[in-house]
C-alpha cells in the first residue's frame, strides 16, 4: 500500500486505500476529518445506499478518522495492519 | 467594552480583502438589471414550456435563471396547481415523506447594526439586550433537551461581545450538556459574517450548518434597510458563505427576508446565490434555503408598512419555485408562519421546521411562556409545543426526523451534495428519521402522539429498500430495549 500512496496528497493517497479496501475485501470504506462531534468528508467512496451492518468509526488521531459499513468484511489481522499504516501515514502528512 | 472600543471593532469587521477575489471588475455575482431583464422577458410562459421546465425539476436538475423566471411569470391557477404539485413531488423524491425538526436559541440580542426591518438593531432602545452567560446556555440547551430536541440553530446578534470566541464557548456548552439519554447532536449557527481566520475556528469547533441570510439581494434596496455597521456592506455579506467554505466549511445556508422587496427578485438572488456557490466550490452549494416573511418587530414601522409584505398566495407560490429551482437543497420554514400556514405550505417542497419555538434570550429555561416583543426580534406566528408540531405532521403522514447521522459519520458537503443531486438522499433519511422518531416517541412523546407516531411508522417501514428493512426492524427492537443513537 505504500507504493501507492507515497507520491500521492493526502486526498487523493486516501482514495487509492478506499479502492484497494474496497477490490481486495468487498469492504467500503472512506476517511474524514474530525472536527469535534463533526466528523467532515474527506475521501474515499461511501455509496449512495444504506448497508446492512453498523456504520464503524474509528480515529485514526487527533485530526483523522475512517468510518466503514462493512468492517467485519475484513479480518482481524488485516484490520490492525490497515489500522497501523494508516494512523502512521496520516500522521507523517498531517501531524497528530 | 467602552464606546470608543466598540466603535474600533465596528470598523475593523469588515475585511474588503477577503472579498475582492471574488469579485470580477469590482463586481458582485448580483446583476439587479439582468434579473429584472430576466422577469420581464419571461412573462405568460407557454403551457408546453412550463411542463419542460417542470420534467427537468423532477430529473432533479438545478434550474437556470430563466426558467425560474418563466415559473415566477405563471398567472393560471391550473398551471400553479401543477406547479404545487411537482414541487410536493420532487421534496418526497429526494428526502422522502421526511420533515426534519429543530429548535432555534437566541444567544444574544446585543446588535451594532441599524437594520431597519429589526428589533435588535441598535437604535432600538425598547429592546431589553441580554447576552446569556455559559451557564445560561446550559440550561437553555438543558430545557432543550428535556423536550425532545437533538438539533440547534443558534443565533447571535452582530456585537464585540458575541464575536467568535464567545461564539465558540457557548458552542462548546451545548455540546457538552446532557440530561439523561438526551443531548444536542447537531449546532448550527446563524451569526454575523466572520473572517475566513474565524470561519476556521467555527470548522475546528464542529458546527452543523453556517447560516447567512442575505435578507435582500436588490442592492439599492439593501444600501436604504442597512444604513449602517457592518452588515452595511452588501458584498461582506453576499460572499460569507464563500469565504466559510474557503475555511473548509462546507455545510452553508443562505435566505432571504421575503417583504423587504418584489419577492420575485428575491427568488432569483437566491438561484444566482446558489449558482455562484456551486460554480466556485466544486458543485456544493447550500445546504439549506430559508425563506422567512417579514414579521411584526417592537418599535419597528417598516416590519408592518413594508410595501413588498408577501401574501399568502405569493408565499406559497415563492416556496413551490424554490423547490423546483434547486430541487436537492434542504428548505426550511419555521414558526414565524401561523399554524395553518405551515399546514399548506409544508407541502410543496420544506424539508426542515422548527418546533416548541422561542425566542427571547432565555426564554426556555425561564419558561415565560407569552410572547414578549421587547425580548424578541419578531414576533411569532406559531408557538405550538413539539409533541403537537410532531402529532400534526404524523397525522399528515409526515416522519419527524432528529437525526444527525450524516454529519458524525461524513456524509457532508460535496458527499452530501453529490447523493442528494441523484436523489438518492431519502435512503439514508427514511430509515434514520425512523430510528429517531422512535426514539422521541419512547422518551418524550404524550401517549396520542405515541399512538399516531407508532402507525406512522409501521406504515413508513414499507418504503424502505426491502434489503434494509429486516436491519431496521432489528435497531428498532433494540431501540425499545433501550439502545439510542443507532443510525444508518
Amino acid at each position: 500500500m505504500d507504493c501507492v500512496t507515497r507520491e500521492l496528497s493526502l486526498v487523493s493517497a486516501l482514495d487509492a486505500v478506499s479502492r484497494l479496501v474496497d477490490e481486495a475485501f468487498g469492504a467500503r470504506l472512506w476517511f474524514v476529518e474530525v472536527l469535534g462531534r463533526r466528523w467532515s468528508y474527506l475521501a474515499g467512496e461511501m455509496g449512495d445506499q444504506p448497508a446492512q451492518s453498523e456504520l464503524t468509526c474509528i480515529r485514526l488521531n487527533g485530526k483523522f478518522g475512517l468510518v466503514s459499513d462493512a468492517w467485519g468484511a475484513i479480518s482481524e489481522t488485516e484490520r490492525a495492519k490497515l489500522i497501523a499504516f494508516l494512523e502512521k501515514f496520516v500522521t507523517s502528512r498531517h501531524g497528530s | 467594552m467602552n464606546t470608543v472600543a466598540c466603535q474600533e471593532w465596528i470598523e475593523a469587521a469588515v475585511k474588503e480583502d477577503e472579498v475582492a477575489p471574488y469579485l470580477e471588475g469590482g463586481r458582485d455575482f448580483i446583476n439587479d438589471d439582468e434579473i429584472e431583464r430576466l422577469l420581464g422577458e419571461n412573462r405568460e410562459p407557454e403551457p408546453q414550456l412550463i411542463r419542460a421546465i417542470l420534467d427537468r425539476s423532477l430529473s432533479f436538475q438545478r434550474l437556470e435563471p430563466h426558467e425560474t423566471a418563466a415559473l415566477l411569470n405563471v398567472t393560471d391557477e391550473d398551471r400553479w396547481h401543477e406547479i404545487f404539485e411537482t414541487a410536493r413531488e420532487v421534496k418526497n423524491r429526494v428526502y422522502g415523506p421526511r420533515i426534519v425538526t429543530f429548535a432555534p436559541l437566541y444567544c444574544s440580542n446585543l446588535c451594532v447594526n441599524s437594520c431597519l426591518y429589526c428589533a435588535f438593531r441598535r437604535e432600538n432602545t425598547s429592546e431589553r439586550r441580554r447576552r446569556l452567560t455559559l451557564d445560561e446556555v446550559r440550561r437553555e440547551t438543558e430545557a432543550l433537551v428535556s423536550g425532545g430536541h437533538k438539533r440547534l440553530i443558534v443565533v447571535y446578534g452582530e456585537h464585540p461581545w458575541s464575536g467568535i470566541d464567545y461564539i465558540a464557548a457557548t458552542i462548546r456548552a451545548i455540546y457538552d450538556t446532557k440530561v439523561g439519554n438526551g443531548e444536542i447532536r447537531r449546532v448550527n449557527i446563524n451569526a454575523a459574517p466572520q473572517t475566513v481566520t474565524n470561519y476556521k475556528v467555527l470548522k475546528e469547533i464542529g458546527i452543523g450548518t453556517y447560516q447567512v441570510f442575505q435578507e435582500t439581494y436588490h442592492h439599492a434596496t439593501y444600501s436604504k434597510l442597512h444604513p449602517r455597521g457592518p452588515k452595511a456592506n452588501y458584498q461582506w455579506r453576499l460572499y460569507a458563505l464563500h469565504r466559510a467554505q474557503e475555511a473548509g466549511v462546507d455545510d452553508v445556508a443562505i435566505g432571504a427576508l421575503f417583504g423587504l422587496y418584489d419577492w420575485r427578485f428575491e427568488v432569483m438572488g437566491l438561484l444566482y446565490h446558489t449558482i455562484d456557490l456551486e460554480e466556485k466550490f466544486g458543485g456544493v452549494g447550500p445546504h439549506t434555503i430559508s425563506f422567512p416573511r417579514l414579521e411584526p418587530a417592537a418599535n419597528t414601522p417598516l416590519s408592518v408598512n413594508s410595501p413588498f409584505k408577501v401574501s399568502d398566495r405569493d408565499f406559497k407560490r415563492l416556496v413551490a419555485v424554490i423547490r423546483l429551482s434547486v430541487p436537492y437543497t434542504g428548505m426550511i420554514i419555521t414558526a414565524r408562519e401561523r399554524a395553518e400556514i405551515r399546514r399548506d405550505v409544508i407541502n410543496v417542497g420544506c424539508t426542515q421546521t422548527d418546533a416548541s419555538t422561542k425566542i427571547g434570550v432565555g426564554a426556555y429555561s425561564e419558561r415565560y411562556d407569552t410572547q414578549d416583543a421587547n425580548r424578541q426580534q419578531f414576533l411569532l406566528g406559531d408557538t405550538r409545543s413539539l409533541d403537537e408540531v410532531i402529532r400534526e405532521l404524523a397525522e399528515m403522514g409526515y416522519l419527524t426526523s432528529f437525526c444527525t447521522a450524516g454529519y458524525r459519520c461524513g456524509r457532508t458537503g460535496s458527499y452530501f451534495m453529490s447523493i442528494a443531486k441523484k436523489g438518492k438522499v431519502h435512503q439514508f433519511c427514511i430509515p434514520n428519521a425512523i430510528l429517531t422518531f422512535k426514539e422521541y416517541l419512547l422518551d418524550y412523546a404524550s401517549e396520542e402522539t405515541r399512538r399516531v407516531g407508532g402507525e406512522l411508522i409501521k406504515q413508513q417501514i414499507v418504503n424502505v429498500p426491502e434489503n434494509v428493512r429486516p436491519v431496521l426492524r432489528k435497531r428498532l427492537k433494540a431501540i425499545e430495549n433501550g439502545a439510542r443513537d443507532l443510525r444508518f
